[in-house]
């Protein structure tokens, strides 16, 4: 017991290991940020596109549904070999000519899109069809009704299941280490290996759960205020 | 006495300039800068802190020799670039113009990359858990509970050379899952590159049984270089150079192996 | 602009089903300009399909119907022009939650006909002062009254100028007592010249107001004509049964 502790908590070992983690974690970070933005966007389009009407449309619906179901369906890890060592050898031109840090970026993007299509998928169905219908009736276009109408409210619905995504790519760059990226788990195996503690790993989740502490106080928050709200629109 | 200056200062700007021109002709990626890939842990090979893509605090033989490398090129400029170990025999180009990983030269992997003519002996060192006898040859070995590391040489040896009764325990990623298993004595005895255990079982004195001995196996490290690469033919020269005039004989002595395991039979 | 026979609205042998169901059976009929015409029949009778067929919220099976002349269920018409010339309010109010009331007011005069700001916020203005809502106009639709919404509702309508308004039972969901400030408001319309088709309830308004009141039933008008020959004087017998049923429940 006293072996354990000592390998992964050691007060000494900690100390040694917090720059070293932090130094990879900052990678992390950025993966998380520029992953993020990249998803709020593309998934919005993805959602939308998969909300489409009439029947010329219906291919680029049918490819939205294929995205979304092969990219819930494989593991991240996959994903980010496919991209990691795939890619590069394939030798496609500027395609093949990425750094891994891309990969990296590029792998969660996939992924965590087809998550988010869905949960922003949810927030438009969820906006009652009468909002539609009145705004068409207005004269608004399909595109203005979903832009002026729709979209505000189904946005500010989904917020809590978003972040909660978030949350899970936040914890999901750590995968990223698998093609190379150093990044905190990366870092905390080779600290483990210069010194023989696994400090470096109790640090790096440390971390994770420092930042994700504040995103998921906030869900809580926000969703808290929703059903206050609601409680009170029915009174 | 004139004739003489002039004579010097030909020579000397002769000597410079082929020197540059040296520089100047080696095929690197970046002319002028050698790029060298490196891969961690490889305790004794690399020491020093990864950090981005690049490495702090850099010692070590690997290091150390791409030192001597560099200056036998004649580049004064050298970046040191992290390339996963995992990605090596990939078929994709590579972004550093040679790498040291200590990587056995073998048939299979120069079908996908080019190597360097070899720089170390690569034999196979033993190293058993506290508390077993030493095996004092390669017949002892078979009634082990062996471990190995995924992808290597160490691994192919057992399973192909010696098929010891009881199947190895096979650990990916990285060696320190391995090592971790002799020490808890999961298993009774790890084959990984000889350099590597013994530098491990120097870090580590109490945690393992020692380095038991090691098993010839006429493998040899070479540099990976991307398949077909220009650079190869002044890499070998260079190397060559180096073994010729003791350098790198040196630099084993100063970072790997002292004192040299047993040889089993 | 009317069509031939002077009528501005005509429904010719209109069809509706939704799937088994058949909810308009060859429906005639015409509205002229600066009529108001009311719809009345118990619930599920069709009104309002009926009312959302005429701006294309549903697509006729059968049938067709012509609107100021054009010609609007042969599938090629611009759907998004003709609603800009209808305006319809619902009996669930329909506006915004996420936008004030000046924003629910003056988003399709600034997207769908291409008002500015100002020339948009003057108009709103105007509409909410003379609908007495002035003062709510930075308000989020959670804190007016139902009537007042109803209000709003109206005020948004009429703020893309249309040349036709559709009510549908659009007091049905209020409390007894905001309804009549909604009635006021659309008896100022009929009164200003609007051209409306009305379904409706409320009998004692329809009497008034209406210059033509039809009874549907099961799909089919069965009765039409002034408010006084069907009030009073009533020819089918359903009609008679519809009627009695309204005076015994005290709402005629």
């Amino acid at each position: 017991m006293g072996k354990f502790l000592h390998a992964f908590f050691s007060p000494l070992g900690f100390r040694h290991a917090v720059p070293q983690v932090w130094d990879g974690f900052q990678t992390n970070i950025k993966l998380m940020v520029i992953a993020e933005i990249l998803v709020l966007f593309f998934a919005l389009g993805f959602a939308i596109v998969r909300g489409l009407p009439g029947r010329a449309t219906w291919p680029l619906r049918v490819l939205a549904v294929a995205y979304t179901d092969f990219f819930r369906g494989t593991p991240l890890i996959l994903v980010a070999y496919v991209w990691g060592l795939g890619i590069p050898a394939i030798h496609a031109g500027i395609i093949s000519n990425q750094s891994l840090f891309t990969y990296g970026v590029i792998s969660l993007t996939l992924v965590y899109t087809a998550y988010v299509t869905e949960v922003y998928r949810a927030g438009i169905e969820s906006v009652h069809p009468s909002q539609r219908m009145a705004a068409r009736s207005l004269g608004l276009t399909y595109a203005q009704t979903l832009r002026y109408v729709v979209l505000p409210q189904a946005i500010r619905r989904v917020v809590p299941p978003l972040l909660n995504d978030f949350i899970g790519l936040q914890k999901d760059t750590a995968i990223i280490t698998v093609i190379g990226v150093t990044e905190a788990l990366a870092q905390a195996g080779f600290y483990s290996s210069d010194y023989f503690l696994y400090v470096g790993y109790t640090v790096a989740a440390v971390f994770f759960v420092i930042l994700t502490i504040p995103f998921a106080r906030f869900t809580d928050r926000l969703i808290k205020q929703r059903e206050l709200r609601e409680r009170a629109q029915l009174v | 006495m004139k004739r003489v200056l002039l004579a010097a200062s030909i020579a000397l700007l002769a000597i410079t300039a082929t020197a540059g021109a040296r520089s100047l002709a080696v095929p690197t990626k970046q002319p002028g800068k050698l790029i060298v890939g490196f891969d961690l842990p490889a305790p004794a090979f690399w020491n020093g802190r990864a950090t981005g893509t690049t490495i702090k605090n850099p010692s070590g033989f690997e290091y150390a020799l791409s030192q001597a490398i560099a200056k036998k090129l004649g580049i004064s400029k050298v970046q040191y670039l992290r390339a996963p170990f995992g990605g090596l025999f990939s078929p994709a180009p590579k972004k550093f113009d040679f790498a040291f990983e200590e990587v056995t030269i073998t048939a299979e992997r120069a079908k996908v990359v080019s190597f360097s003519t070899g720089y170390f002996d690569a034999n196979q060192g033993v190293l058993i858990r506290k508390g077993l006898k030493k095996p004092t040859s390669l017949a002892a070995l078979k009634s082990l509970q062996l471990c190995a590391q995924s992808s290597t040489t160490g691994l192919a040896y057992i399973q192909h050379k010696l098929r010891p009764k009881k199947k190895p325990l096979v650990y990916s990623a990285s060696s320190t899952a391995a090592f971790d298993a002799v020490e808890a004595g999961k298993c009774d005895a790890l084959i990984l590159d000889v350099p590597i255990v013994a530098s491990q079982a120097r870090k580590k004195p109490g945690a393992y049984g020692g380095v038991a001995g090691q098993i010839v196996t006429n493998e040899h490290y070479g540099a990976v270089m991307e398949k077909g690469s220009k650079l190869k033919p002044y890499l070998d020269r260079a190397i060559k150079a180096l073994i010729a005039n003791g350098t790198i004989k040196r630099l084993v002595t100063k970072w790997l192996l002292n004192p040299i395991p047993p040889v089993l039979k | 602009m009317n069509s031939a026979n002077g009528h501005f609205v005509i429904l010719d042998g209109v069809t509706k089903r939704f799937d088994e169901l058949t909810v308009l059976q060859g429906i005639d009929l015409t509205v002229d300009l600066h009529q108001v015409v009311c719809l009345i029949g118990s619930s599920g009778s069709g009104k309002s399909t009926l009312l959302r067929c005429v701006n294309l919220l549903e697509v006729v099976d059968e049938g067709t119907i012509v609107v100021d002349g054009e010609t609007i269920t042969n599938g090629d018409a611009d759907v998004n022009a003709l609603r800009r010339k209808i305006g319809i309010v619902f009996q669930a109010f329909n506006l915004f939650p996420h936008m004030t009331v000046m924003q629910n007011i003056t988003l399709a005069p600034r997207k769908a006909r291409g008002f500015s700001k100002e020339e948009a916020h003057s108009l709103a203005r105007e509409l909410l002062g003379r609908i007495g809502l002035l003062d709510k106009a930075d308000e989020y639709p959670d804190r007016l009254s139902g009537g007042q919404q109803q209000r709003v509702a109206i005020a948004r309508a009429l703020a893309m100028n249309p040349t036709l308004m559709l009510l549908d039972e659009i007091t049905s969901a209020l409390d007894p007592q905001l309804v009549s400030e909604v009635l006021s408001l659309v008896r100022e319309l009929a009164n200003t010249g609007m051209t409306m088709i009305i379904a409706t309830h409320e009998m004692s308004f329809a009497r008034e107001v209406a210059d033509k009141v039809c009874f549907l039933d099961g799909g089919v008008i069965l009765e039409e004509g002034t408010p006084e020959q069907i009030f009073s004087a009533p020819t089918e017998e359903r009609t008679r049964e519809f009627l009695a049923r309204i005076i015994e429940a005290g709402r005629l």
